[in-house]
């Protein structure tokens, strides 16, 4: 029941799109309305950031601040990936609490068959830190080693290495698809290893505490955590290959490609977000749970004895 | 019988919905969240939230999981002790005047089966009967139970029925508290004496 077959994660997957599905409108209220706060949150981070920055510096001087980042490196690609690192991460924190919340209905659906889209909120208020730990850990651990992996390069390479990695510039023009295949791996990878991380934050547990469980899960059930999560990467990837087809096909200079890609694109963008990732969410909890279950079968329900329940003769006490 | 001292523990289970969960429900038997959400009438999402907190403080534990033929995944939660009651003097220190009001409105329905309590003796009444459940919680919370798995085979009436046979016949058998309740009842046969119409039921 806890490994993986082929018959499994079809099911795994059939499971997830049908709970996704029967709660999609709670889902699509929940994503609208916690992704708005997501983004509120976002501007007071921004507020939070810049405005002590303008009244310290003053406004020429925080530009001139910002500007002399690109004198560290000397090197553009360098100063892309410092800058991520410095300023996207309090940006993003926002998102990954939003998305960790949406684990929470989902924990709702798979544990009750049942949720409310204004339980997205109680999830993002009451694990709010822990969603967000949970978040920048996942960030670090899967963009930590293209950051140190970059300023390697740039200190054994030099500078146009980045250049040539992150934007394809320069004669080195067989460099970026391997590096860039290189990338998709630790991706999917590393993003496979960390699935089980939101889950178990949801379940109560700390963020060191989840990220330790999802790598053990990870490594004891690879075939079936890594095996759902590849499952939906290639699900994904085959929702694109149309669009793929169609840029060939038709340069998207001819409007009529354009129109093509568009009537293709836009629907499909909207199934991703609003049944593909409360799937994705779904099917996650769902194998935590099942991983982490004690029992591996499923139970009958528990019958009372023969003599069984009944009005009590003793009273009092 | 487990007896809570813990006073950040009492605080939790002053919540209404937690305690309709755990001293309604889940010393009775395993149940689900979904379960819970229909009886309690509260949405699945809170009483996931409240389960969570009770299964931190080690009030409730998971006792099994369920697949259902749909694909749920249920899982059972049930109390950790069949019994709870609450250490009274560490109430009355966590919850301050709360405790102590609800105390003495206690006292005070007294009067509707005819013991009327002076407001001046009030303190010593509720000092008296907090005396008497402390000791009682105290020697309820001992384990009598000689052979555990003969007991959870049991079913949940006829385990009742015994528990009180038993716990019965240990505070009877205790010399202390056979004292309190009789210093008790004495101070309840006297307000009744001044109550004609209760004297008169006498």
């Amino acid at each position: 029941m806890k490994n993986a077959s082929f018959k499994i994660l079809l099911e795994d997957l059939k499971i997830s799109f049908k709970f996704a599905l029967k709660n999609v409108i709670s889902y699509v209220l929940a994503i609208i309305g916690v992704f708005i706060v997501a983004g509120l949150l976002l501007i007071v981070v921004a507020a939070a950031v810049f405005v002590p920055l303008v009244f310290m510096m003053g406004f020429d001087n925080m530009v001139l601040w910002f500007e002399s980042f690109a004198l560290l490196g000397s090197a553009e690609g360098a100063t892309v990936v410092l800058g991520i690192f410095l300023f996207a991460l309090p940006f993003i924190t926002p998102f990954f609490v939003a998305t960790g919340a949406l684990f929470g209905m989902s924990r709702e659906i798979v544990e009750s068959e049942g949720t409310t889209a204004e339980g997205v909120f109680q999830w993002f208020k009451r694990k709010f830190f822990s969603l967000a730990g949970g978040g920048i850990v996942m960030f670090l651990i899967i963009a930590g080693p293209v950051f140190l992996i970059s300023f390697g390069a740039v200190a054994v390479f030099g500078d146009q290495v980045l250049n040539f990695a992150f934007i394809s510039s320069g004669s080195a023009s067989t460099l970026s698809p391997i590096l860039v295949g290189l990338g998709v791996i630790w991706f999917v990878l590393s993003t496979g290893f960390l699935t089980m991380l939101f889950p178990a934050i949801i379940d109560g547990h700390s963020v060191i505490e989840a990220t330790k469980k999802s790598v053990r899960m990870s490594i004891d059930y690879f075939d079936r955590v890594i095996g759902f999560w590849i499952a939906f990467v290639l699900l994904l990837v085959a929702f694109l290959v149309p669009m793929l087809v169609a840029v060939f096909a038709f340069p998207p200079s001819l409007g009529i490609g354009m129109a093509a890609i568009g009537i293709y694109a836009i629907p499909m963008a909207i199934f991703l977000v609003f049944v593909g990732l409360p799937a994705l969410s779904i099917g996650l909890t769902r194998v935590y749970m099942i991983l982490t279950a004690d029992d591996e079968d499923i139970l009958p329900e528990e019958e009372e004895p023969e003599s069984g329940s009944g009005p009590s003769f003793v009273g009092g006490l | 019988m487990q007896v809570i001292e813990d006073k950040k523990l009492i605080k939790l289970l002053m919540e209404p919905t937690r305690a309709k969960i755990v001293f309604d429900y889940l010393v009775k038997d395993a149940m689900t969240v979904k379960q819970l959400s229909e009886v309690t009438g509260k949405n699945p999402g809170t009483i996931l939230h409240h389960i969570q907190k009770l299964k931190e403080v080690g009030i409730v534990f998971e006792e099994r999981t369920e697949q259902t033929p749909t694909g749920i995944v249920q899982r059972y939660y049930r109390a950790t002790a069949r019994e709870f009651r609450m250490g009274i003097s560490e109430m009355v220190q966590a919850t301050g005047d709360d405790a102590r009001k609800r105390l003495k409105s206690i006292i005070k329905s007294l009067s509707v089966y005819g013991i009327d309590v002076p407001e001046s003796q009030i303190d010593e009444a509720v000092e008296l009967m907090t005396a008497m459940i402390g000791r009682e919680n105290e020697i309820s919370s001992r384990n009598l139970i000689v052979n555990e798995d003969g007991y959870d085979n049991l079913s949940s009436s006829v385990r009742g029925d015994a528990s009180r046979i038993m716990r019965r016949f240990a505070l009877e058998e205790d010399s202390q508290y056979r004292e309190l309740r009789e210093n008790w009842h004495a101070f309840l046969s006297l307000a009744r004496s001044h109550n004609p119409q209760g004297a008169r039921n006498e």
